[in-house]
């Protein structure tokens, strides 16, 4: 146990000299460079399980939006595209706040992680703040399955023979995505500000590049998925037949 | 650890190419592509991420294995997705057991009661 | 197999002469050494001991469905509904809990390291961190089912699941949820353990095929579960909040759930098949004193399976409202699944051939393997089929079949791979005349049990019923019969197993004259395992009928 952990939570300990040296080494090692790609490799095979963990939803979303294209495009026209283009570069400025923060990782560069993951965070919260605003919009209109979900008079009257059934779809496939992009923001941030809090106490060893590193590849993760969602849920073409 | 350091400008430049992107997708909405709108907007945001995969994320320089494991993500996916609309998209296609299945609580029954001889002909669309 | 034909015979690793280190049960006795560990060898145990009891739990169950069908009328159980929950309780609890982690987690975990020379997995805490998610889902699984019950069947069919049960499925779908998240975790330890922790020498194709396999497995493990996950969080959304995503009134499509589950659970089968598929392909060698034959095949017919499973799940699903053109194409994939599995058991047959083979426990599991499996292989080629399915969908056809595959197979190679590695997971030998015994037991007590329900399946008895026509008497009681013999051959192990505790360590380093690496350390193995890194020089499989005996157990010629 004690050979495994890199490194006390003992205040005491915090901030010794090797923050800047070769990273601590666990036994079942043999260097630390096998150490930094295990790391790696584990991230991305997680990151794999979660590419298919939103693709059984892309794939739902997939079958319903080809069985129903009209109901999909004419409930999508309520989303705020301006909204969610603003979110977007909202959550693509965070990933450059992020590689520049594995960046500094990379050079050992404290001040500099510590400025460029706390930036992270609050481009992650301002997105939250952004789906916030979305969504209370959402609830004063009536459009949250479950929570009085009306379809729009105007919207039946353009198409009389829609499948009522499949239009709410669209909006539970919504809600379920991007609240279970959300939940995986709000662990990205928790993630990045831990590991500002412990870059800044000097807690790592080697600097945590491994560690930042690893988070790093998680937050861009999220916002690869935004990338995705983004124009499946808000840009079905304006010119969509119905 | 001796590791690829990126410099700033280039992470810069890649954010901006991001961003010419998003507004391409965004513009691309309001064009009349017709039918081709689903797959121009999946290319772009595809682009996006292999980008941000490539540059973002290191893969570029990193383990090669990793870069198998991004690519066999996608193509299990891909599986999912084909086999998926296999179904879908097929259904109908044949005259057989399925014309007697109950859908929705209804009962229905093939137009021709000589169905039995109709095996393996496509209905009329 | 040429690595092996030119490569010298060098040291491996010294034998082990360091009484001074203790092995790994001896490095604590607390409560707290054993349940904050992160040696894997030790969480491996944890596992043992864990799944061990979920194996009787489920066992139970099985036990109380048999009493049930022994008559036509209903009268052990209070009414359907008891019997539905005990089937319900039946499935979850043996394939979530005790099949899809059995060889994996306890085999696996155990062997994996000291196969390819490391110390550890490459993320000791997270395989910590896997059994205690796998403790939690199993407690609120456990909770759910036998307090509460649930009878919607392992399979959580909509829209019964999520319109009509009034039974706790939402709990019973988390610690589906929760168990997923716990194999993905050993799954990813796995794949990087291989990829960046071999000793120095062992390149892929000097790996020994227990490897090859676990390593397939993990793959399926990474990219199945995570969809299984999801589809469970969508029933339990469309239960909570009655949204309707599978409901056709609400625009829904139930076969939509059916393919989202099978893309996982049909893969799954192969979760549980492949790890012992592992396990025979080092018992087989080993005790027919011969090379493994086709040592590539073999590798490459683990990757194969793991592949084409992914691409046969709409056989799950011929007679729901999939299309007819989907079922032919799933049909004529699921065939192409038997070719990586007759090349196994036809490689495995064939290195027995010529060979010394030497009938002792492990082995006798072995052969009883290759049998069962074969028959319920060739059972599933039937059931692929879409004609006959139609005629064999939800009967006991269906229920003998994946039996055959699921216990035949995979408990028949797990029971085999423990009784092989008890010796060094332990430091002690059982007894061999009552582990024979247990062999004998479990496989006549199987075929009595599950061969009866291919006739009864095929005269037309469907599954999941508590009731049947008098008619089809005879053949269930035979069915109930064989369960209490294969009772008798599960709790035979346990016993003399535990018995052998209570001896001092008596095992040799190398009781059965094998070759892998984790036999060149002591029994049990000291914590870091090898005390020093070894160099591999050979492959995996060096066996011949004159050249590997020794005297004292080790192989001796292997070392200078």
């Amino acid at each position: 146990m004690e050979t495994l952990t890199p490194r006390s939570s003992n205040p005491a300990h915090v901030g010794r000299s090797n923050y800047d040296e070769e990273p601590i080494l666990g036994v079942q090692f043999d260097d630390v460079e096998q150490q930094h790609e295990s790391s790696i490799m584990g991230m991305w095979l997680f990151l794999s399980t979660e590419i298919m963990f939103f693709g059984g939803l892309i794939g739902a979303y997939t079958i319903y939006r080809f069985m129903s294209p009209g109901e999909f495009a004419l409930a999508s026209h309520h989303q705020n595209v301006p909204l969610g283009a603003f979110n977007t570069v909202v959550l693509l400025a965070s990933s450059l706040t992020m590689a520049l923060g594995v960046r500094a990782a990379q050079l050992h560069d404290h001040r500099a992680i510590v400025r460029w993951l706390i930036l992270t965070a609050i481009f992650g919260t301002m997105f939250l703040g952004v789906k916030a605003i979305e969504y209370t919009t959402d609830y004063r209109e009536h459009l949250i399955p479950a929570m009085g979900f009306q379809v729009p008079a105007e919207d039946l009257e353009k198409m009389p023979d829609m499948n009522v059934g499949r239009y709410q779809m669209y909006y539970v496939l919504y809600f379920f995505m991007t609240g279970l992009h959300a939940i995986h923001l709000i662990i990205g941030i928790g993630l990045v500000l831990v590991m500002a809090y412990l870059s800044w106490r000097h807690w790592f060893s080697g600097a945590g590049e491994t560690q930042i590193d690893v988070t790093g590849l998680y937050w861009h993760f999220i916002d690869i998925v935004w990338v995705f969602l983004y124009p499946l849920l808000y840009l079905i073409s304006a010119h969509a037949s119905s | 650890m001796k590791h690829h350091v990126m410099p700033i400008r280039t992470n810069v430049e890649i954010f901006i190419i991001l961003l010419v992107l998003l507004f391409a997708t965004i513009g691309a909405n309001f064009m009349p592509l017709g039918v081709l709108h689903f797959p121009v907007a999946m290319l772009f945001a595809t682009i996006k991420a292999v980008l941000i995969f490539m540059f973002f994320m290191h893969l570029k320089y990193s383990h090669r294995y990793n870069k198998v494991v991004v690519v066999a993500s996608f193509l299990f996916l891909g599986i999912l997705l084909v086999f998926f609309m296999n179904d879908y998209v097929s259904r109908g296609w044949f005259r057989g057991y399925t014309d007697y299945l109950p859908v929705s609580g209804v009962a229905t029954r093939p137009t021709e009661s000589t169905s039995t001889g109709a095996h393996l002909t496509r209905p009329e669309a | 197999m040429s690595t092996i034909a030119v490569e010298p015979r060098q040291a491996i690793q010294p034998p082990d002469d360091h009484p001074e280190e203790v092995s790994y049960l001896a490095a604590g006795h607390t409560v707290r050494s054993w349940l904050l560990t992160v040696d894997h060898k030790r969480i491996a145990l944890l596992y043992l001991v864990s799944i061990t009891v979920m194996f009787f739990i489920g066992g139970f169950a099985a036990v109380i469905m048999r009493l049930e069908l022994a008559t036509p009328q209903g009268d052990v159980l209070w009414s359907a509904d008891g019997y539905n929950r005990a089937f319900t309780l039946h499935g979850i609890v043996m394939i979530f809990f005790f099949l899809v982690p059995s060889i994996p987690a306890t085999l696996g975990n155990f062997l994996i390291p000291m196969m390819i020379g490391a110390k550890d997995l490459a993320f000791p805490r997270i395989n910590l961190l896997s059994w205690y998610l796998y403790i939690m889902a199993g407690a609120l699984a456990l909770v759910v089912l036998i307090f509460g019950g649930v009878d919607t069947g392992w399979t959580f069919y909509t829209p019964f699941s999520t319109m009509f049960s009034n039974t706790m499925v939402v709990p019973a779908a988390m610690a589906g949820f929760i168990a997923g998240f716990s194999s993905i975790l050993t799954g990813l330890n796995f794949i990087v353990t291989v990829h960046t922790m071999r000793a120095p020498g062992l390149t892929w194709f000097r790996l020994p095929l227990f490897v090859w396999s676990m390593y397939a497995t993990s793959l399926v493990v990474i990219l199945g579960t995570p969809v299984l996950a999801i589809a469970l969080a969508l029933i339990s959304v469309e239960r909570l909040f009655h949204v309707g995503i599978f409901d056709p009134a609400l625009g829904g499509d139930p076969v939509l759930f059916q393919h989202l589950f099978w893309f996982y659970s049909h893969p799954a089968v192969y979760i549980m098949i492949l790890p012992s598929m592992a396990v025979m392909s080092e018992i087989i060698p080993c005790f027919a004193r011969r090379p493994i034959f086709g040592y590539r095949m073999i590798a490459y017919s683990s990757i194969a399976i793991a592949a084409i499973g992914f691409i046969v799940w709409g056989h799950h699903m011929f007679v729901s409202s999939q299309s007819m053109y989907a079922g032919m194409v799933f049909s004529m994939l699921s065939f192409l699944v038997a070719i990586p599995s007759a090349i196994k058991a036809f490689n495995w047959t064939l290195t027995m051939y010529k060979g010394s083979v030497r009938l002792e426990t492990p082995m006798l599991y072995a052969l009883g393997f290759i049998g069962l499996f074969t028959i319920g292989g060739l059972t599933g080629l039937m059931l692929s089929t879409m004609s006959t399915d139609m005629h064999f969908h939800d009967t006991y056809f269906v229920v003998a079949h994946f039996h055959y595959i699921m216990v035949g197979g995979a408990v028949m190679g797990y029971l085999g791979g423990i009784h092989f590695w008890w010796p060094k997971m332990s430091g002690r030998m059982y007894n061999e005349l009552l582990g024979k015994l247990s062999a004998l037991t479990v496989f006549i007590g199987f075929n009595l049990t599950f061969f009866p329900q291919f006739v009864l399946g095929n005269l037309g008895m469907p599954r999941r019923y508590y009731e049947y026509v008098s008619e089809f008497q005879f053949l269930n009681v035979m069915s109930s019969a064989g369960a209490s013999i294969l009772a008798v051959g599960y709790i035979l192990p346990l016993f003399y197993m535990l018995l052998s505790l209570r001896n001092p360590p008596n095992a040799p380093a190398n009781p059965w004259r094998a070759t892998g690496l984790e036999w060149q350390t002591a029994s049990p193995p000291p914590t870091h395992n090898f005390h020093k890194t070894p160099v591999v020089t050979r492959g995996p499989y060096e066996y011949s009928p004159e050249g590997a005996e020794a005297i004292d157990g080790n192989l001796n010629t292997a070392f200078e």
